[in-house]
């Protein structure tokens, strides 16, 4: 091929190479992920960010602005986004949320470490940063796009991300649910109604401990309310009082009466075993059970209500124990329950059989008094007892005697059963409004800052690119087109305008390549190194993003001019040169692009 | 013989300031079962420890007593206590508690006042 036809073929190469240049700058080796829904280029690298793993899906980008991708967790209102680098590998510290005292929670309250390792700090300040705008909420995930200053390369990096959560329902929801059984067991603990201010402090910093379990280990935004460390105890201290005095009132009721039921219990217990076990009451029973066969007026007093207020003359030891524990004739509780139980609805078992007890001596007392009171329908029916039979009868009716007293007393038992079985279901109830109200505030007011951190790096390999141009050889006066390769000592993101990120080693490489025409004489003197190509050998510095200057040395075969001598040996001729600096990958990239299509 | 407790013991208000001394009137319904008319003692009781009394003629006291004539049927009984700041240590709600005494002094009732700062 003729030289100045190789010459046009060269620049008809350049030429193509220019204006197959990708118009889109993506990132030099930056996988590009699209996030979006649109197709709308941002004009910046995505780095996909998996906020879980606590990790970037790819080697960062370096020297150029860049996005970072993701999910916003939901509820999130707000990320901000740091970075710390380092060229040693940073461990991302996990921070630690505020724990202790409320003051000392309230001391830490917002406060984040400047550093992330000695010597190391969180940049920018303040964080580059995403704000959720208030659209309607369509349930669809969120993605949140942070623009990123340009990083350097070859860096170890930490990002720290803090996410301004607003607490959602479903969250307010859950914490209604944790904050039951905490305040339940909480108020359980209290032993007493005088409170101090310390103990009051511990119990809201339970809620606070209870909230967190629920939202993620966070600090707590809630200004003025009690979830808030920092918020002043003047102002959450009368409500949370009153709320304190609502459940507190009816746990404290439950625990003194209590205190007092084994007495009542005894004292039952011990009437019933003398009703029992009176022997005047026992013999008019007998001989009324035997006159009833034939006499129906008779056995018509021993049955319906009557029976079952009998059967107390006729129980065994063992049934006057569970009447007077409350845990008979009904139900399947034990004597103990009543002590250990929070549930209304088996202290309200105790309570029925008290009542039922109280039904059954009511109704003995009547049998009695209708038999042997002063003005008795039945007075015929006992004519024949003796005179200290009916006193020993009477007695047991009048004040102090065994029936009235078992009467009053399981009178007594069941009204304070009743009061206990009330006083646990207020217990409760109130209980139950608490965490509702604090769930109304959680939704309302409280916002979690919550961080998180991840690493990456700018590790790449040197960067390598073709090299295309002339060399001009001063001292022989040629010019030829070349081929070569240039070989930087660092990455280099062709994208990054040398404008902004410039400097000598984002220029400067070394090249080495052969000329693509001879540069023989034609006294043969001066021969090519290899065929028709000799070698070109030097450096240069990119004056542009892809416009390279260049000096070295040509080499080729030197001829002695004494048509005696033959020896041929290496010659060196200095060059300057003009060339494109040529990423081979994009460029490929972006033909492919022009051919077939966005390639991903 | 028994006293009864119909509705339980109530203070209102339920919060007070301590300077200069207030007064809760605590409220509750009794009746007796033993079918008449009984008369009952009827004790107030602070906790030891702290700093809230009570105010009577001669001075701070921890306790206070009054009596009580409960009737077969329930009945709303008042009674105006007041309290007063004594030595003690702070707290932010303390219990009165109420000992009934029939005369066994077996029935007990329980109200918290909480102190408004």
């Amino acid at each position: 091929m003729p030289r100045i036809l190789r010459t046009f073929v060269c620049l008809g190469i350049l030429s193509a190479l220019i204006a197959a240049l990708p118009g889109s700058a993506s990132g030099q080796t930056t996988t590009t992920t699209t996030t979006t829904t649109t197709a709308i280029d941002p004009g910046f690298p995505e780095v996909t960010a998996d906020l879980g793993a606590r990790s970037f899906r790819q080697v960062l980008p370096f020297d150029v602005p860049f996005q970072i991708v993701g999910t916003a967790p939901e509820g999130v209102t707000k990320i901000g986004v740091q970075y710390a680098q380092s060229k040693e590998k940073i461990d991302a510290p996990v921070i630690a949320p505020p724990a202790g005292s409320l003051e000392e929670q309230c001391a830490a309250h917002g406060l984040k470490p400047m550093e992330a390792a000695p010597g190391v700090p969180w940049e920018p300040v303040p964080p580059a940063a995403w704000e959720k705008i208030g659209l309607v909420d369509t349930g669809a995930a969120t993605t949140f796009r942070v623009t990123m200053q340009p990083l350097d390369a070859l860096q170890y990096y930490a990002f720290r991300f803090d996410f301004k959560v607003d607490t959602t329902t479903e969250q307010a929801n859950a914490f209604r649910a944790k904050a039951e059984p905490v305040l339940d067991e909480g108020m359980k603990q209290v032993q007493s109604g005088n409170l101090t201010p310390e103990q009051r402090k511990a119990l809201r910093l339970n809620l606070i401990k209870a909230l967190k379990q629920v939202v993620g280990e966070g600090d707590v935004i809630a200004p003025g309310t009690l979830f808030d460390p920092c918020t002043d105890d003047d102002v959450v201290r009368e409500d949370f009082l009153q709320s304190f005095q609502a459940v507190m009132n009816q746990q404290r009721f439950r625990d003194i009466s209590l205190g007092g039921i084994g007495g009542l219990q005894d004292d039952l217990r011990q009437n019933l075993e003398a009703v029992r076990s009176n022997a005047a009451l026992d013999s008019l029973l007998a001989s009324l059970q035997q006159r009833a066969a034939a006499e129906p007026a008779i056995a018509n007093l021993l049955q319906g209500t009557n029976s079952q207020a009998l059967a107390l003359i006729t129980m065994d030891a063992g049934q006057v124990t569970a009447l007077a524990a409350g845990v008979a004739p009904q139900g399947t509780s034990k004597a103990g329950d009543l002590v250990t139980t929070w549930s209304p609805s088996t202290v309200d078992g105790f309570a029925s059989n008290y009542q039922d007890t109280l039904n059954r001596l009511t109704a003995l007392k009547s049998w009695l008094d209708d038999l042997i009171g002063p003005s008795s329908p039945n007075a015929s029916v006992v004519a024949g007892l003796a005179d200290g039979q009916l006193q020993a009868l009477r007695a047991l009716i009048g004040p102090g005697g065994a029936v009235e007293l078992a009467r009053q007393g399981a009178d007594l038992l069941q009204s304070e059963t009743g009061n206990i079985r009330d006083s646990l279901s207020g217990r409760q109830k109130a209980i139950q409004d608490l965490a509702g109200k604090y769930e109304e505030q959680v939704l309302r007011e409280v916002t979690v800052d919550a961080t998180t951190t991840g690493n990456g790096n700018t590790f790449q390999n040197y960067y390598i690119s073709a090299d295309l141009g002339f060399v001009y050889m001063p001292d022989i006066t040629e010019s030829v087109p070349y081929v070569g390769t240039n070989i930087y000592f660092r990455p280099v993101n062709k994208n990054a305008p040398l404008s902004q990120r410039g400097g000598f080693w984002r220029r400067f490489a070394l090249t080495v390549g052969v000329t693509l025409d001879s540069i023989a004489d034609d006294e043969m003197t001066r021969q090519d190194f290899s065929g028709s190509q000799s070698l070109v050998v030097g450096a240069g510095l990119r004056m542009t993003e892809s416009i390279r200057l260049g000096f070295g040395a040509l080499v080729f075969k030197k001829r002695d001019r004494s048509p005696l001598v033959d020896d041929v040996t290496t010659g060196v001729t200095p060059y300057v040169s003009v060339s494109f600096d040529w990423n081979v990958a994009k460029t490929f990239k972006g033909i492919g692009s022009t051919f077939f299509g966005s390639v991903q | 013989m028994a006293v009864i407790i119909v509705g339980r013991l109530a203070a209102q208000p339920g919060g007070i300031r301590l300077n200069p001394p207030e007064t809760v009137r605590l409220t509750q319904s009794l009746r007796t079962n033993t079918g008449v008319a009984e008369d009952v003692q009827i004790v107030y009781d602070l906790d030891a420890s702290h700093n809230v009394w009570f105010a009577t003629p001669q001075g701070p006291s921890k306790t206070i007593q009054t009596l009580r004539s409960v009737p077969a049927s329930p009945q709303n009984f008042f009674d105006d206590v007041t309290f007063i700041q004594a030595p003690g240590a702070v707290v932010d709600v303390f219990e009165i508690v109420q000992t009934i005494c029939d005369p066994a002094c077996r029935m007990r009732d329980i109200v918290t006042v909480h102190i408004i700062i």
